[in-house]
């Protein structure tokens, strides 16, 4: 029993959750018991299907009829909600507690003005409250979230909002009705990097000026860092640790919380090779015999497979369920897979992909403004930038499934950009790519063997041939050979964007293509494909353009790193440079933004970029940062800043402030000062 | 098989089977499940109302009703099935490349699916006819062609969501050819919605082959048809009533039979349960 | 329309029935129904939609009689020259046209002209073609001369309507005929108004008006007619009538037709030149099944194309019998292998009873060793199969002008002229016995000659005629004298409705 019980705000004793599915009763949580003190600052944290989300729903009666719900007790200040009339439920949620959804599009009524949803929680609750009081309660609530001009905004519908400010919306919905608690599912997730640190900043001043209880629910470690005081994680539908965030992070009793850390790439320093946790979470919490974690855990004893641990409190505040909790904190606090932050950059090969004045229009969209670019044989290329920078565009025109609007595109000294039909086809074959979502990447009807085998049979390759070199491929990626007669339905995310990868392997490419490769993954299996991802860069000589938001994940796998906004780049070279002395502004922002990777690094003081990234269709004039950044001047408005050297390792920034390190180091990123190199 | 246990698991689906299946087997069985021959005229049984020995009655020429009705489901279920089979083929390759490549020849596609179903069907149906001749294979091309737009359409609203998939993207970039990607994948991702319209057609192309049938542009004599029958029936409806009960009854159950499964199937089929049962 | 072919023969009465007389209808208008549609006013196509028009809006100079014989109309008088090479008519005097102009001699002049024009497409045109001169030596007097004797003129006369030789020619719309009725109204594929003729030389009309009515289809007509819509319909089958002959508010009766069915037989088809074949599928052709299904107990079987009162009718020669057994023998004695396959061209779009035939004879060859095949084909696709390209084995057919003078019929119609008819068939013997009877007045010449046509037939068959048909018609009880041409067209000039 979780101490504090008595004075909580919200109580869930012995939870336990069931689905109805075609394929029989699938248990998502399992005995799990919590208690939220008022004030309190929580958080969920859990990777896909871990129950994080249902347990909280079924607190609230938010979930669907097909849930089999049972608990010892269910409350809300005193007030059982198990068998609550829906009625007494919708008047609780509101005004008693609130939920903050993942995705502020779907979240928001379109047809509905800002100023009347964000007040809906009072005047649904208590009809007497007048047209001029709700409309005054809106304006004030957008501002305490931080939406500017709050008089204009509540006129507005969702459709004028960017994502940022909807989810700021969203927020002060929830706020609306004073309630002792606030439920965060995901509250960032959707947001790009930097509208992510404000809606960060949003969730703390929140947590800081009003008495209410937040439980932010995520599967990100670094929101964690941000935003709890106390965390529970959660594996297989039961809660695993027990801890206040500082000790979490320094001293994880439970081995999955252990794994989960060492996997996360960083952005404070390279660590070669990522811990990985093999095998997959169970599809059902009473799939596994004994602790579910315990086939994939490297400490799993005998009593392991046959005896599910407790939760045990063994100090005031934490709580683990491990058999073997004692040995998993008296561990080394990083694992001993900690490496030197950087791999000797390697000898630059050949120029294998040359992009030269390449732009791209979609009608008024200006998405590609002039990107002049290298890759050579054997250097990972990582290539950052928030949603709709033009990265992902840039790759597409790099394989010639966008035809540029003008500039050039050379693969492996020949130029792609002008071929057609079959000719740009056979081009094709030297620049191949990995998708982002690897299941929409893969066609779900055809097996695993077709789709390896489809680049060799459209290049022309004999059927004993592609059986060689399927079996070659499905090894490297690091798959057993019974998946090859398994259809991608049959295969979790990290074995799909594997056969994703083996796919775009299968020609032996001079320049493989990643375009946001891990994002759809849980942090667990993405550090598996990172881990492979970077295997098979050393054993081909192929060169690699990793595009992605996630810095991590960047700094992990580049050798060079260029940051793209709007449609060009803003900032080119070394890995270690550009984190070590980030010269552009939004570099800086990008860094900054990238949540804590340990409440010590938690800081209100750090640079965080207002606004989100202006409509390509739209570009300002000049810089197309000025907008946003603090720097920004006159001249930043005159000319566009061309990328310009500030070292001679190729480190090229394109800002007319790349020297100014003063003013440059007023942007803090954190614990990074640049010092004169 | 594992979706015939789905519609079997379907309650409406479970009848329109057995219906159906009924249909089938007395199509099959036909010569097993009647004394007389499709075509045996036995003189002196000339229009005979109910009978013992005939207990739905006989045509003009002294044909048994109940005898041609069972042999009648051959031609009803054949033309039914082929040609919806037929449409579904040259629907899906108009949507399909109208959906992929679209530009001019998305235009020009579609607007000839718009031509072709701004006529009804059994008009456009009588107009093949005209020019093929009469005939079983005529009939079934006339009820294609009128079919045609509904799976052009299905399958080019399929198309232009499934080419914004990245496997679609994926097969261009590894250098795979249109053809390929609209018959690799493109064409196996639209099965299932377009199974379900082809059930639902199935229905539709029988009630048409009658209708033609009926106004004697079908199935050629002596075969007999139920379109053809009730034709007949019309004839004579005032001597002998029972004509038109047992071929109407025949139609009746095929049809409910055929939208039932249909039902079950778009039920059971419908895209977005089975992508969430492959998410 | 090959079966619309002009002949000749000897015909019947018009049969005119009388009814008890009922209750009043509510005007004095006869109203009939019809499926086909009448598309324009023109007396020389003589497609079965004409037929109740053509002897309403029109005259001809003669007309056949109950007893074949003709009787005056627009002629008053004639006379052949003893060569019978010439007729001299005397012309009515103080007939006049719906627009009110004399009719002369000019008119029937201009009348022959737009006949034998080959552009106006008349029916009877080649039948025309007879008469090598006609001249008019006053307004009411014509001398028509002929190549050879013709006996077969008052066939011709029974078909060949009176046109205003000042009209335009155009009758799409317009119609000035000087019969019993004028065009009132005229919308093609819905309804033709005809009104009385006050003015018409054999005295007015009873009617006030008829209505050609177009029904979708027999079965709407027949509603009609039961409702009390419509007071005549006609052109029946015998399933058809027979529902109403047991009703006392309705009157049921027949006419000739002019028209009869028969199976053509391609002997261009190499086992159609076996005359052992031809044997047997004239044995095997159930011609009294076919006769009870579409016309009742008392319908007639034909085997010569002729009604038994017909001079070139012959009793020993009406010798078919149906026997399946000796169809079979002669089928094996033809040497031909066994089964011959062959294809049966027909139209339900034309008659349902094509196809009927074709089904029957289908079913019956087959047990005996010919596996026959349906073509079912449209109007136009049978014309264009049977008469333009003769692309067919066996055809099922009819022929109409049958029942008048058998010289026209045998001389002119594609089916039966000795030179290029459809079938193919040619035999000199056959050419000098049809020319024979044709080119004598005397009737034991002629007789002898169609003796020798009639063995001809009867020994090559390779036209089998089947059954002659009737017209049979129901109408209210009210309606009363109706008059029948030798043809089967309706007459409404003496038609009544009784009060």
């Amino acid at each position: 029993m979780p101490d504090g019980a008595h004075a909580a705000v919200l109580v869930a004793d012995d939870l336990s959750v069931s689905f109805q599915t075609s394929s029989g009763l699938r248990h998502v949580v399992d005995g799990v018991s919590f208690a939220i003190a008022p004030g309190e600052q929580v958080a969920i944290v859990g990777e896909s299907g871990s129950g994080k989300s249902v347990s909280t729903l079924a607190t609230l009666g938010l979930l669907p009829p097909s849930a089999r719900i049972s608990a010892k007790k269910v409350e809300l200040n005193g007030e059982p909600l198990l068998r609550a009339a829906e009625a007494r439920l919708a008047e609780l949620r509101g005004t008693e507690i609130s939920m903050v959804f993942q995705n502020p599009m779907t979240s928001l009524n379109p047809t509905m003005t800002i100023g009347r949803q964000v007040s809906e929680a009072v005047a649904v609750h208590d009809p007497s409250v007048g047209r001029s009081a709700l409309n005054t309660l809106a304006k004030r609530l957008l501002e305490e979230v931080g939406v500017p001009n709050p008089e204009l905004r509540v006129t507005q519908f969702p459709h004028e909002f960017s994502g940022g400010m909807r989810q700021r919306a969203v927020i002060a919905m929830a706020l609306a009705g004073e309630p002792g608690i606030i439920i965060a599912d995901e509250p960032t997730t959707a947001l790009d990097v930097t509208v992510q640190a404000q809606i960060v900043e949003v969730i703390r001043d929140l947590q800081e000026l009003r008495n209410v209880a937040t439980v932010v629910i995520t599967h990100d470690l670094g929101l964690v860092a941000e935003l709890a005081e106390r965390v529970l994680v959660m594996y297989a539908g039961r809660i695993v640790e027990e801890t206040p965030v500082a000790d979490l992070f320094d001293r994880p009793a439970h081995p999955y919380t252990r794994a989960l850390l060492q996997s996360r790439p960083s952005t404070r320093g390279r660590h070669g090779r990522l811990a990985t946790i093999p095998g997959l979470p169970p599809a059902s919490a009473d799939a596994v015999p004994g602790c579910p974690f315990h086939p994939r855990c490297e400490y799993a004893t005998d009593t392991c497979k046959t005896e599910s641990p407790a939760l045990t409190r063994f100090e005031p505040g934490r709580a683990s369920a491990c058999h073997r909790y004692r040995d998993v904190l008296n561990l080394e606090p990083r694992g001993a897979t900690e490496r030197p932050i950087c791999a000797a950059p390697r000898e630059p090969g050949d120029v294998v992909l040359k992009i030269d004045g390449l732009t791209k229009r979609f009608g008024a969209v200006r998405a590609i403004n002039g990107i002049d670019l290298e890759l050579r044989r054997g250097e990972t290329l990582g290539l950052a930038g928030e949603s709709g920078c033009g990265k992902s565009t840039l790759a597409r025109l790099a394989v010639g499934l966008l035809r540029p609007t003008s500039g050039r595109v050379e693969v492996g000294g020949r130029e792609i950009s002008s071929l057609k039909g079959r000719a740009l086809r056979d081009a094709r074959s030297g620049i191949q790519m990995v998708f982002q979502d690897p299941t929409s990447s893969l066609d779900r009807r055809m097996t695993i063997r077709k789709i390896i085998a489809e680049p060799m049979e459209i290049a022309g390759f004999k059927a004993p041939q592609i059986e060689t070199r399927i079996s070659e491929l499905i090894g490297a990626v690091g798959l057993a050979g019974h998946f090859l007669d398994c259809r991608p339905s049959e295969l979790s995310g990290g074995q799909r964007q594997r056969v994703g990868i083996a796919r775009a392997l299968a020609l032996d490419p001079k320049v493989l293509l990643l375009d946001e490769p891990t994002s759809a993954l849980d942090v667990s299996v993405q550090a598996q494909v990172v881990n492979l991802l970077e295997d098979l860069r050393r054993e081909s000589d192929a060169g690699h353009l990793f595009v992605t938001h996630d810095l991590g994940v960047l700094r992990h796998v580049s050798d060079r790193i260029a940051v793209m906004y709007l449609g060009r780049l803003v900032e080119i070279g070394r890995c270690e440079e550009v984190f070590a002395s980030p010269r552009h502004p939004y570099t800086r922002a990008l860094i900054a933004s990238n949540p804590a990777e340990h409440p010590k690094y938690k800081s209100s003081e750090k640079f965080v970029a207002t606004g989100s990234p202006p409509d390509p269709a739209n570009i300002p004039s000049g810089c197309g940062f000025r907008l946003r950044c603090p720097l920004a001047d006159d001249s930043c408005a005159a000319d566009i800043p061309n990328l310009e050297p500030v070292s001679d390792t190729g480190h090229r920034v394109a800002c007319h402030y790349r020297t100014d390190l003063n003013r440059l180091n007023a942007l803090a990123t954190r614990s990074c000062e640049i010092t004169e190199s | 098989m594992e979706g015939f246990v789905a519609l079997w698991m379907h309650r409406g689906g479970r009848v329109g089977i057995l219906l159906l299946a009924l249909a089938i087997l007395v199509a099959v069985f036909a010569p097993l499940l009647t004394p007389y021959g499709p075509h045996e005229q036995i003189r002196g049984h000339e229009l005979m109302g109910m009978s013992w020995e005939h207990p739905f009655g006989t045509d003009l020429l002294g044909r048994d009703i109940y005898t041609r009705t069972l042999y009648g489901a051959r031609v009803s279920l054949i033309a039914g099935s082929l040609s919806v089979l037929l449409g579904a083929v040259l629907g899906t390759f108009m949507g399909i490349t109208a959906g992929y490549l679209g530009s001019w020849i998305d235009a020009a596609m579609m607007r000839l699916a718009d031509a072709i179903s701004a006529f009804p069907a059994i008009l456009l149906g009588a107009a093949v006819v005209a020019v093929l001749g009469p005939g079983f294979m005529q009939v079934a091309i006339a009820i294609a062609i009128a079919q045609s737009p509904q799976f052009a359409r299905l399958a080019r609203a399929i198309t232009l969501v499934e080419s914004k998939q990245e496997y679609v993207e994926a097969a261009e970039a590894m250098g795979a050819s249109r053809t390929r990607v609209m018959v690799k994948h493109l064409l196996p991702n639209a099965m299932g919605p377009l199974v379900v319209q082809c059930s639902l057609s199935v229905g539709i192309a029988i009630l048409l082959e009658t209708g033609l049938s009926f106004l004697g542009l079908g199935v050629q004599p002596p075969t007999p048809s139920w379109g053809q029958m009730l034709a007949d029936a019309l004839r004579f409806i005032e001597i002998i009533p029972a004509y038109a009960v047992l071929p109407g009854l025949a139609l009746t159950v095929v049809l409910v039979g055929v939208n039932l499964i249909a039902d079950a199937m778009r039920d059971k089929l419908d895209p977005q349960h089975v992508a969430q049962k492959g998410a | 329309m090959t079966k619309l072919s002009f002949r000749l023969l000897p015909s019947l009465t018009a049969a005119a029935f009388v009814a008890a007389a009922g209750t009043a209808l509510a005007d004095n208008v006869l109203r009939l129904g019809q499926t086909a549609t009448l598309p324009n006013l023109d007396p020389f196509v003589l497609a079965p939609a004409y037929e109740p028009m053509v002897n309403n809006v029109y005259d001809t100079l003669t007309r056949y009689d109950g007893n074949m014989s003709p009787e005056p109309r627009l002629a008053e008088s004639w006379e052949f020259s003893d060569d019978g090479l010439t007729l001299t008519l005397k012309l009515r005097e103080g007939v006049a046209f719906h627009s009110g102009k004399a009719f002369t001699s000019a008119d029937v002049r201009a009348s022959f002209d737009y006949v034998v024009n080959p552009d106006n497409g008349a029916l009877i045109r080649g039948f025309a073609q007879r008469i090598t001169a006609l001249e008019t030596p006053d307004d009411h007097a014509v001398v028509m001369t002929f190549e050879a004797p013709f006996p077969g003129v008052f066939d011709l006369f029974e078909l060949f309507y009176i046109i205003d030789g000042e009209s335009s020619g155009d009758f799409g719309q317009t119609a000035n005929g000087t019969g019993p009725f004028t065009v009132a109204s005229h919308e093609p594929g819905t309804l033709t108004r005809l009104d009385r003729n006050a003015g018409y030389w054999n005295g007015a009309p009873s009617l006030e008006a008829v209505e050609i009515v177009t029904a979708p289809n027999q079965q709407a007509a027949l509603l009609s007619l039961r409702s009390g819509e419509l007071d005549l319909v006609t052109e029946l089958g015998w399933v058809d009538v027979l529902p109403f002959s047991r009703d006392g508010d309705f009157v049921t009766g027949s006419a000739p037709s002019g028209v009869a069915h028969d199976l053509s037989l391609n002997l261009k088809v190499p086992a159609l030149q076996n005359p052992k074949v031809r044997e047997a599928i004239d044995l095997a052709l159930d011609r009294e099944r076919i006769a009870k299904l579409f016309f009742g107990s008392d319908a007639k079987t034909w085997c010569l194309p002729y009604h038994p009162n017909s001079i070139a009718y012959f009793e020993e020669y009406d010798n078919c019998e149906f026997d399946l057994g000796k169809a079979k023998a002669a089928l094996e004695a033809s040497g031909e292998s066994l089964p011959i396959e062959l294809k049966i061209l027909t139209s339900t779009e034309i008659r349902t009873e094509y196809t009927t035939i074709a089904e029957i004879l289908q079913a019956d060859l087959q047990p005996i060793g010919i596996n026959l095949t349906i073509e079912n084909v449209d109007a136009v696709g049978y014309r264009s199969t049977y008469v333009d390209r003769r692309d067919y084995e066996i055809a099922s057919h009819a022929f109409g002008r049958a029942g008048k003078d058998p010289s026209a019929l045998l001389e002119t119609t594609v089916v039966f002229r000795p030179d290029g008819n459809i079938t193919g068939y040619e035999n000199p013997a056959y050419s000098e016995a049809v020319k024979a009877g044709g080119s004598t007045p005397v009737l034991e010449e002629r007789r002898a000659a169609y003796r020798e046509v009639a063995r001809i037939f009867r020994e090559d068959r390779f036209i089998l005629p089947i059954i002659p048909r009737v017209r049979l018609f129901v109408s209210q009880d009210e309606v009363s004298s109706v008059g029948w041409s030798a043809d089967g067209f309706a007459i409404f000039e003496n038609a009544e409705i009784s009060e």
